[in-house]
């Protein structure tokens, strides 16, 4: 019987390898034609691109820009329902790609690596501009933003989206979380002040736990959004995941204060929510706004939906603060911007496009819309002078824009993804026990310094 | 084999070459578009990942596949698949099983149950997945609040390994035992009568009717759906994905998220590749054992 | 007798608690569609709707969901016929006209399905860009092809194996051919079986997304997997609107298992393949 097994999978692989050959002229032919078409692609494009560039005005009439964007996402909705200003302006035609959120890292991949220019502009979520500049995939723009623009923008913001020296990516929207807290438990509980440090960040967590409602959340489910978080303990904490000369420095005793601090919280104070462990953002955000608990971390676009009472139970009776410090008072910058894909045909009428998206004016115009901090000082001038906004808007703003100075980038490396993916494992196998933090941390080093060697 | 041709008759030939008119358009269309991509999965897997970043394939040998096979995460998401595998397909056989028998009764409102019993088809798996976490949610999530109501203390799900798979197979359960009810009530309805009636006559009770001369006949049908579940399971993404990521700690992390994370999120394109093939193979070798296994009984 | 209506009350009420079980995901998510954005998340859970809102059907109709689903149903149909027209024939060819050399071709295609999906998305991709049929629903129906008729083909071989020889026998001395018979014999007698087989290609390409997210990019050939998908972004998960998509979302299948389960119904009590 045994004989027969073998014999029948003999067969079947033979017939495999059988079909395999037949097919394998026609993929010759594929990734032959593939090359082809990549070579011609970059000859029309320098061709094009040097007489765009000796025109005086260039004339985009009939051009079509493709725009991969994040489906859903507010700051892109506003993009959407301005576009045909910059449509009627230039005679561009913009078509926006519609991706979701937790498939946008690999659909750029494909495109990218097929190199066929059918996206023009990425949408870049910041851990990916290192990624794909390190690979020749962004256009660098350093030379086409003007000294101007760059005075104009925080330094964090270029910053964060540069990747050895060169601005890969022009940001619309820069931001680092902030706490979130509920001012009516605070004067119950004879809080007078946001806590400054982390020892008063726990004092006060502990003393806002009572009738069901929590301190604080310490997000720890296994993905990459929580992960975020725990960079900015990490920092507050002293410690790092790179350091400048490229090492590993995920397994530092810093870290290691970091989540015990963390540890501390959950299962001694008891004053972190339990399921906190499985939470990410969007599960802080429904939290915080059913007013289960008093002091969130979270990012600034939370402020906008805490405030409107069609979604939110505490939407008069909350304020944001910037994140208490630890031994550093630190956190990360994170950028929303605008890249070039170095295979589009159409680089300068895309250039057109960010100029138009990331102007001063516009910048402004986003900030006001979604009350978000903006990248630009003189777009927060024009946010601060608004007479629409509420005193409470523009001191919120001003808070998520202070909040930036203290805001590094955490991405320099173009293997982040990777790391981000590794620490998603550390964060939540730490957290639920399941591994002690010697252990996690050393494992997550040990991962790391694999992954990116 | 033109020299054999003397020995096989003429109407046997004519047989072979009907046979072949009614094989060869559906193998031309999937050597066409199966195929060759399936071909280029495994170039890519035994080429470094350059052969996708720059187009430019240089042959690695076996590499891959052997740094797949001693990474420790690839065994962990292949044992956890194992163990997802089994539990969730003897479960899915065993409830199967009890709604295809008692639908098999034609009692009042039968149809109407049958199409109830189909829905969760038409849900997709993403849909689903967004669906049970949203069940499962902690705090405003209904099962909770439901088990809360009868005084049981509601665990929270996605904190735990162990729960966390509970959630994964009761989603699953649910997803997929529909497919296991139907094509048994399909297999039920090919049943000979007069085997059943025999049996009745015979004084056979219940229980021994159903392992000896109903389950034998099933046999066909139970491997059909074996098989088509085994693949599937084995290869289970968007639940798993949208339910936990693979958390809590990589307890929950199965073959495809592994593949998947290798792919797109390290640009390890020909690990995450090797992985596919040794997948593949490992499901080949199942199914034939299984195959087998069933034929042999016979 | 008064046994057995104890018994088939039984069988009913059985039957009922798994169809509540069954039911409830589904009528949860109805009324989460049907509840306001605060509503939503109130903790604990309200079990109705107070008050109902329609207002996330109307956005998600007036939004891109009409030509999502006009391309999943066109993508659909179109995916299940062609793999029909192929996979049938083809399973009764493995079944009745197999030889030692269909073997291992069967083996092959059956391989397709063993493959995990992840790893062939960027394959595809590339090929489906490079035939510059990306962003198009023709794309979108080749890339499912292979996947619903292996699964026919696997389904049907089984079904059709079951054929009694005679049946077969006895048409052939009427002077009709291999063809001949498949079509007005045997498929006559197997309408359950394809219908059950359809169904589950159907199910296949109306239910798929990883591929249907790297192929398309647009509203002109996404589909509503795509759709849904995008109602879970960054900063929040829209569950009204999700909700009410993945309501409306159902409906077709719905129907279509409708009409279908009279048929199967029909064939079953016929005794499908009775000979």
């Amino acid at each position: 019987m045994r004989k027969k097994i073998l014999k029948t999978m003999m067969c079947a692989i033979t017939a495999m390898a059988l079909l395999a050959g037949c097919g394998s002229s026609s993929t010759e032919n594929t990734t032959g034609s593939t090359e082809e078409t990549v070579t011609e692609d970059t000859a029309g494009n320098s061709e094009t691109g040097s007489t765009e560039n000796t025109a005086e005005a260039a004339d985009y009439t009939g051009t079509k820009l493709v725009i991969g964007v994040e489906s859903g996402a507010p700051n892109i909705e506003f993009f959407k329902n301005n576009v045909s200003e910059f449509e009627s302006a230039t005679g561009i035609t913009v078509e926006w790609v519609e991706i979701p959120h937790d498939n946008m890292h690999e659909r750029f991949v494909q495109e990218a690596i097929s190199q066929s220019g059918a996206i023009d502009i990425y949408d870049t979520d910041q851990p990916w501009i290192s990624e794909f500049a390190s690979k020749g995939y962004l256009e660098p723009l350093g030379d086409r933003l003007s000294d101007e623009d760059k005075n104009d923008f925080y330094e964090a913001a270029l910053d964060a989206s540069s990747y050895n020296g060169e601005l890969y990516s022009v940001p619309f929207f820069v931001h680092t979380p902030i706490v979130f807290y509920r001012t009516d438990l605070f004067e119950e509980a004879g809080i007078t002040e946001f806590p400054k440090t982390w020892e008063e960040y726990e004092e006060a967590a502990k003393k806002l736990t009572k009738d069901g409602v929590y301190g604080t959340i310490i997000e720890a489910k296994q993905a990459g959004e929580p992960v975020t978080h725990l960079v900015d303990w990490f920092y507050q904490a002293g410690g790092s995941i790179i350091d400048a000369d490229n090492n590993v420095t995920v397994n530092s005793p810093e870290n290691a204060e970091a989540f015990n601090f963390m540890l501390k919280m959950m299962y001694e104070d008891e004053s972190v929510m339990p399921g906190s462990i499985g939470y990410d953002n969007a599960d802080v955000h429904n939290m915080f706004m059913q007013g289960k608990v008093a002091m969130v971390k979270n990012w600034p676009y939370m402020f906008a939906m805490a405030k409107d009472p069609e979604q939110s139970k505490v939407s008069d009776k909350f304020a944001v603060a910037i994140q208490p410090a630890g031994k550093e008072q630190s956190t990360a910058a994170w950028t929303w911007g605008f890249g070039i894909s170095s295979s589009s045909k159409n680089k300068d009428a895309a250039w057109e496009f960010i100029k138009w998206a990331t102007s001063s004016e516009k910048l402004a115009q986003l900030g006001i819309a979604n009350s978000n901090p903006v990248p630009r000082t003189s777009s927060l001038e024009i946010v601060t002078n608004d007479s629409s906004l509420t005193e409470f808007d523009k001191e919120s703003i001003q808070v998520m824009s202070d909040a930036l100075q203290y805001a590094h980038n955490a991405t320099e490396n173009p293997n982040f993804p990777t790391i981000q993916n590794e620490l998603s494992y550390t964060l939540s196998g730490i957290m639920t026990k399941q591994v002690s933090v010697e252990e996690g941390l050393a494992e997550a080093e040990k991962a790391i310094k694999e992954a990116i060697q | 084999m033109s020299g054999k041709t003397g020995s096989i008759s003429i109407r046997e030939k004519k047989r072979r070459r009907a046979g072949y008119s009614l094989i060869a358009p559906a193998c031309l269309v999937l050597l066409v578009i199966f195929f060759v991509p399936l071909l280029y999965a495994f170039a890519i897997s035994i080429s470094d990942s350059d052969a996708v970043i720059n187009n430019s394939f240089r042959f690695v040998g076996l590499k891959n596949y052997f740094s797949v096979m001693t990474n420790s995460k690839f065994l962990a998401a292949l044992g956890h698949t194992c163990f997802f595998v089994i539990t969730t397909i003897t479960l899915e056989f065993i409830i199967g099983f009890v709604v295809a028998l008692l639908l098999y009764r034609e009692v009042a409102g039968s149809r109407v149950f049958r199409l109830i019993f189909a829905v969760p088809l038409m849900v997709a798996p993403v849909v689903s997945g967004l669906q049970w976490r949203w069940l499962f949610a902690d705090q405003y999530g209904i099962i909770n609040a439901l088990l809360d109501k009868l005084g049981l203390a509601a665990p929270l799900w996605f904190t735990q390994v162990s729960t966390s798979w509970v959630a994964i197979i009761v989603a699953n359960l649910w997803l997929a035992t529909p497919f296991v009810i139907l094509v048994l009530l399909a297999g039920l309805g090919g049943l000979s009568e007069e085997l059943n009636e025999a049996a009745a006559i015979d004084g056979a009770n219940r229980i021994q009717t159903f392992f000896h001369i109903i389950l034998p006949q099933l046999k066909p049908t139970i491997l059909i759906i074996l098989v088509i579940r085994l693949t599937d399971a084995f290869r289970i993404y968007d639940l798993v994905y949208i339910l936990t990521g693979g958390g809590p700690g990589g307890g929950t992390e199965v073959l495809s998220t592994f593949i998947y994370k290798r792919i797109f999120s390290d640009w390890k394109f020909g690990q995450g590749s090797a992985a596919a093939f040794l997948v593949m193979l490992i499901i080949c070798a199942l199914s034939f054992l299984c195959n087998k296994w069933m034929s042999e009984e016979e | 007798m008064s046994r057995r209506k104890i018994m088939n009350s039984l069988v009913f009420l059985l039957l009922a608690i798994f169809s509540v079980v069954t039911l409830f995901p589904i009528i949860w998510t109805a009324i989460t569609s049907l509840k306001t954005d605060v509503q939503m998340f109130a903790i604990p859970p309200d079990l109705l709707p107070h008050p109902a809102t329609l207002s996330h059907y109307k956005e998600v109709i007036t939004g891109n969901f009409p030509a999502y689903i006009r391309n999943s149903i066109l993508v659909t149909f179109f995916s299940c016929a062609i793999s029909l027209a192929l996979g049938i024939p083809a399973a009764y060819g493995f079944a009745k006209y197999g030889t030692e050399k269909t073997k291992p071709v069967f083996a092959a295609v059956t391989a397709v399905r063993m493959v995990p999906p992840v790893a062939m998305v960027i394959p595809f991709f590339l090929i489906i860009r490079n035939i510059h049929l990306s962003d198009t629903l023709l794309g979108l129906i080749i890339t499912y092809i292979p996947f619903e008729l292996t699964l026919i083909i696997w389904m049907l071989k089984n079904f059709f194996g079951q054929i009694p020889r005679e049946v077969e026998e006895a048409a052939e001395l009427d002077g009709l051919s291999a063809w001949g018979i498949l079509l007005k014999v045997v498929l006559p007698m197997s309408r359950s079986s394809v219908g059950v087989a359809g169904l589950m290609a159907f199910l296949f390409s109306w239910n798929e997304f990883m591929f249907a997210l790297s192929l398309t990019s647009t509203k002109s050939a996404q589909t509503l997997t795509v759709g849904i998908a995008g109602y879970v972004t960054s900063f929040q998960t829209f569950w009204g609107s999700m909700s009410a998509t993945g309501i409306l979302f159902m409906i077709p299948a719905f129907i279509l298992t409708f009409i279908f389960q009279k048929d199967l119904v029909k064939g079953l009590t016929a005794g499908a393949v009775k000979g």
